[in-house]
């Protein structure tokens, strides 16, 4: 695999995602994941009027936008590398699709965002 | 010198790299552990889109949102997509902070936090986030 000039560019926003998705996911999972599945959550606590109003704020849109769009471009960063290592031709065409994903993801939590409230 | 120059073989030099099986990181537990960091992504992916369409859902209205509550609820494949990526992201929060405490090693005076220390002390703070999540997740 040929070594970009962007290399660095992406390579901060995976270590950036890293971070972010190393300290915070682990709380998403286990609240929007387990303890919702388990029923540890109030159902009004879930309620469209609380999560709206939760999410009106301009702190909670800015970490949620921050959160979903770095933690997708450390992912999909890594996984071009995971391409790699399986014995696959990392090349533009691949780098192109993964970053792709993260870019669309961007986008759609960007305007998602800017609905709620 | 750039990486670039650097992977170019010098003239009448043939570049030889032996295909290795796609296998290759399981015939040693130190290649097992990198890979599963490395797998760790697949969980972090999948994990992020689920929150992404729960924020999509929420934009669209109550009952986008209600749907997705429902499904976050009580879909078995959720259920068991969220326990295991919850230990993969355990995972690469350790992984992290372990590259962490190399790379952006932290000193005071002469002495340098070992890695040990280090990685659970940032645990511990993923431990205080998840508690400051649980709080606004059940209705602070």
């Amino acid at each position: 695999m040929a070594a970009q000039k962007s290399e660095a560019f992406w390579w901060l926003l995976f270590s950036a995602g890293g971070m972010l998705s190393a300290i915070f996911l682990p709380g998403h999972i286990f609240f929007q994941g387990l303890a919702l599945q388990l029923g540890w959550i109030p159902e009004d606590a879930m309620s469209f009027e609380r999560m709206t109003s939760l999410l009106s704020h301009p702190i909670a849109k800015l970490y949620l936008f921050a959160l979903i769009s770095l933690s997708l471009f450390h992912a999909v960063h890594r996984l071009k590398h995971v391409v790699h290592d399986l014995g696959l031709e990392a090349n533009r065409l691949m780098a192109f699709f993964f970053y792709s994903v993260a870019i669309l993801g961007t986008l759609l939590a960007g305007n998602a965002l800017m609905r709620i409230g | 010198m750039s990486t670039r120059e650097y992977r170019v073989p010098e003239p009448g030099y043939k570049d030889y790299n032996p295909p290795a099986p796609e296998i290759w990181w399981t015939k040693r537990r130190g290649y097992l552990l990198f890979m599963l960091r490395e797998f760790t992504a697949i969980f972090v992916l999948l994990f992020t889109m689920r929150l992404l369409q729960g924020v999509i859902a929420l934009s669209n209205g109550a009952t986008a949102w209600n749907a997705w509550v429902e499904t976050a609820s009580n879909s078995t494949f959720i259920a068991i997509g969220s326990l295991i990526a919850f230990f993969f992201v355990l995972f690469h929060s350790i992984t992290w902070f372990q590259a962490g405490a190399v790379v952006t090693p932290l000193r005071f005076g002469k002495f340098q936090v070992p890695t040990s220390l280090f990685v659970a002390g940032n645990m511990g703070l993923v431990v205080v986030v998840a508690l400051v999540i649980g709080y606004f997740s059940i209705g602070g």
